[in-house]
């Protein structure tokens, strides 16, 4: 914990504190890891991927695992006034002080954050000039999947489903200490050594074993001394029989969604060619109803939640989604709880499923057409007739709803004029169709609709894609600003300077970690905050790598180009993803595996039939 | 005891050490979910967004302790006192645990109203020393029963004497010990910030804290 001096002078102190109900408090553990995340603590507490591994680590006696979240600014400059190295929650050991300090990586910009916090730890930031005796930086999430902007930074990247992964991580690296010792006594022979050992597990990416040569423009990793020709993601089979936090810590400060979370799958099948989600983690798989409701119930005795939120990349894929609800709500019946669906795919909603979800909370409805025309609908293929979308907002209209989120993306590959028209023509026949279903109530009609730009990401079939040009996306806004004057609809764009840096990260190569701590060094921090953003800063950064960021962001690359991220196997071939992008340049769409048959996305090789899913049924 | 007659608890809790940095918003959801924890069975407004029946006593300012805070809580049915002490015990920390709790009929009253006053301990050090001794003199010249008044705050249309119902201080090596009842109602509320700006008017000089701790001890009609 902070001094309570310093804490009388910061914004919203009671999120440093720590001693929330449930935090793990093991300060004579004999392996003591740092979880950080690199955003502030209401941001963080609610990744239930961190709460997960928090979960699992901590369910070692000997293990300790620490949260740390990145400070608000003014916590962070007195931390620097006072000479304080940043330090876990639970406690307080500076960063530099713990074995292993990991990252998660959501968001391309919290990178700089992630070097701001290395550094206030007092670890050197780059991995190269780290001492034996400093903690081992690990880093894992969906933005390792492109680990090469951050090799220079990150010892060694988790690749994929951390639960075994980390298991086995925490065992080896016991191992390692029985064998050198504890870390605080090694010198630089004994760090490589632990860190080729941590590299010999599965899906464990070791930059520092990788040279890097230039090839048509671009540096790709190849694999030196103790480096593995592919990085295989690692995955979870069984979502039924992996751990899952049923007591995680309750923040005492609102976080920004602040609830129970329940995963009730994880993967989809649907193939939207610009989603990483999508690709990354496939196959589907499953939590069956009864598991659910047990950790429903057990995650309201031990966390007090007044809601629950079920989560999935799309809720209502789950095959027995409506005995989950039932599941779920029977299990904290009585007890003021409700139950939230966030995540929703038009063409899945059904009139009967917005029934069931009225009962419990009328929070936001949200569907995501993504485009405007049919044509470009399937170019991206979101498998979403109009006609799709047209019933599922009527069904929840006529359920109750008054206002729903519409969420599309400009800039698409292949886009015209056309297609950005198209998306001012359905917001009208949402609105037309609201007013209709909702009939004396119709001047309360709402329908909030949030555009960005399209972001090419790395292991999808629009990774050779690039990021349309500022100018481009500018003149949409403008049009569509013109096109939409109905006071129902509200429109908000995300910023596409942010977006711009997003992807100019996202597909970069280690040159690009050349400007990420040029724009640290610059001040750069909690860059995912607009207040903070300064899209100048970076252009300067940028300059460091030869390009500049609307370079990195708009480049077309090759079909046959070699990629830098092509060490890192997701499970999806590469040779799916150009087929995939391919038929995306023909409009041609894809259907989803689960509903038509295999198309050899590559998930097979590591679950025989899979079929989309696993397991193969589980329903009532 | 008609048996249609409602059940309340009143629970007296602290807010102390490290949650003393807790706004009063959080403090309401942290016992909200720990009565949630602990099957405490409180009853629910009806409508649409069910909310458990609770009322928190006058806010707490981030960073003061509170000793005798309150809260009450409405309940589905009658539940001893003892039991849920034992059950909050589990479900609470130390620093915002219950110290005792009564159940009454919900047809009184409620405790919470007219409330008035609090009664504080607010330890004050100053740096670079002002003396102590002045300090001192000066919180005596405050509150109803001091004469010539108390200075108007900056931003304050009023004096804050109608806010402050007694006020002395005793001198402690080098820490002030200021014992104040301040006012804790809409229309008489004063913060113990608040009241350190009124000893600096009565000074005609800024105190400049080194270190400062505020507890609210309880309440007064």
């Amino acid at each position: 914990m902070l001094p309570g001096d310093l804490l009388l002078r910061v914004e919203t102190p009671a999120r440093y504190v720590n001693g929330e109900i449930n935090a793990a408090v093991k300060p004579h553990a004999r392996v003591r890891i740092a979880f950080c995340y690199p955003d502030v603590y209401q941001v963080g507490m609610d990744h239930l991927g961190t709460l997960i591994l928090y979960h699992v680590a901590n369910s070692h006696e000997e293990v300790a695992v620490e949260r740390c979240f990145a400070p608000w600014p003014d916590c962070a400059q007195q931390l620097r006034h006072l000479g304080l190295p940043l330090s876990t929650l639970e406690t307080g050991t500076p960063l530099r002080d713990c074995d292993i300090v990991g990252f998660t990586l959501q968001y391309e910009l919290t990178y700089p954050t992630l070097l701001a916090m290395l550094h206030m730890g007092g670890i050197p930031v780059r991995a190269a000039e780290r001492r034996g005796s400093d903690p081992i930086v690990i880093a894992g999430g969906p933005g390792a999947t492109n680990p090469e902007p951050l090799a220079p930074f990150i010892d060694l990247f988790c690749i994929g489903d951390g639960e075994e992964l980390l298991e086995e991580l925490l065992a080896r690296y016991e191992a390692v200490t029985d064998d050198l010792g504890p870390r605080a006594r090694w010198g630089l022979d004994e760090r490589q050594q632990a860190l080729a050992a941590l590299a010999e597990i599965e899906g464990v990416y070791w930059p520092a074993a990788y040279e890097v040569h230039e090839i048509a423009g671009q540096l790709i990793p190849q694999p030196g001394r103790g480096g593995k020709e592919k990085i295989v993601a690692r995955l979870v089979r069984d979502l039924d029989a992996a751990p899952f936090p049923t007591s995680p810590p309750v923040p005492w400060v609102e976080t920004v969604h602040d609830r129970g979370q329940l995963e009730i799958a994880r993967g989809c099948t649907r193939g939207c060619r610009f989603c990483h989600a999508g690709m990354f983690y496939r196959p589907v798989r499953e939590r069956s109803p009864e598991i659910l409701a047990r950790q429903a119930a057990e995650l309201v005795d031990n966390t007090g939640y007044d809601e629950l939120s079920l989560v999935a990349l799309n809720c209502p894929d789950h095959r027995c989604i409506e005995e989950v609800i039932e599941a779920v709500q029977g299990a904290v019946a009585g007890r003021g709880v409700s139950l939230g669906l966030p995540s929703l795919r038009v063409d899945t909603f059904s009139v009967d499923l917005a029934r069931k979800i009225a009962q419990v909370r009328k929070g936001g409805m949200t569907f995501a057409p993504e485009a405007g025309t049919q044509r470009l609908r399937d170019v991206i293929n979101k498998n979403v007739t109009e006609e799709d979308l047209l019933t599922a907002a009527q069904a929840a209209f006529e359920a109750g709803w008054l206002t729903v989120k519409l969420y599309f993306m400009i800039g698409l590959p292949t886009e015209t004029a056309e297609d950005v028209a198209g998306i001012a023509d359905l917001i009208a026949q949402v609105a037309a169709t609201g007013r209709r279903a909702l009939g004396r109530k119709a001047g309360r009609l709402q329908i909030n609709v949030s555009i960005a730009a399209f972001n090419p990401k790395p292991h999808t079939p629009f990774q050779w894609c690039g990021q349309a040009p500022w100018e481009y996306l500018e003149r949409a806004r403008k049009r569509l600003q013109m096109a939409v004057r109905d006071r129902a609809v509200r429109l908000s764009f995300h910023d596409f300077d942010q977006s711009l840096v997003e992807a100019a990260i996202s597909r970069g190569d280690r040159r690009v970690g050349e400007a990420i701590e040029a724009a640290w060094r610059a001040g750069a921090y909690l860059d995912a905050w607009s207040e903070f953003f300064d899209v100048g800063r970076w252009r300067q950064a940028m300059e460091r790598t030869g390009r500049a960021p609307e370079e990195w962001a708009g480049r077309e690359i090759a079909l046959d180009a070699p990629l830098p991220w092509d060490v890192i196997d997701t499970g999806v071939t590469k040779e799916f993803l150009a087929g995939e992008y391919e038929k995306a340049m023909k409009g041609q769409a894809t259907p989803d595996c689960r509903e038509w048959e295999c198309h050899s996305c590559g998930a097979s090789r590591r679950v025989p039939g899979c079929r989309g899913v696993i397991p193969d049924a589980q329903c009532r | 005891m008609n048996e249609a007659v409602r059940w309340r608890a009143v629970i007296t809790y602290r807010k102390t050490g490290r949650l003393r940095y807790l706004s009063h918003l959080d403090v309401t959801r942290a016992m909200e979910r720990a009565l949630r924890r602990a099957a405490v069975r409180v009853a629910y407004t009806q409508g649409y967004n069910q909310r458990m029946r609770l009322s928190f006593g006058p806010p707490l300012p981030v960073g003061a302790e509170g000793l005798r805070e309150l809260c009450v809580a409405v309940l589905e049915e009658r539940t001893a006192a003892a039991e849920i002490v034992e059950r909050l015990r589990h479900q609470l920390p130390q620093e915002l645990g219950c110290v005792e709790t009564t159940v009454e009929p919900d047809d009184r009253q409620s405790p919470l109203k007219h409330l008035r006053w609090a009664n504080w301990r607010i330890v004050v050090v100053s740096d670079p020393p002002v003396p102590p001794e002045q300090i001192c003199g000066a919180v005596g010249l405050l509150g109803r029963q001091a004469t010539g008044g108390t200075p108007r705050l900056e931003g304050e249309e009023n004096d804050a004497s109608n806010r402050i119902l007694r006020a002395e201080a005793v001198v402690n090596g080098e820490e002030v010990e200021i014992l104040a009842t301040i006012g804790v109602a809409e229309d008489n509320y004063l913060s113990p910030d608040k009241l350190l700006r009124a000893v600096e008017a009565r000074l005609q000089r800024p105190i400049a804290l080194r270190w400062t701790r505020a507890v609210r001890v309880g309440f007064e009609r």
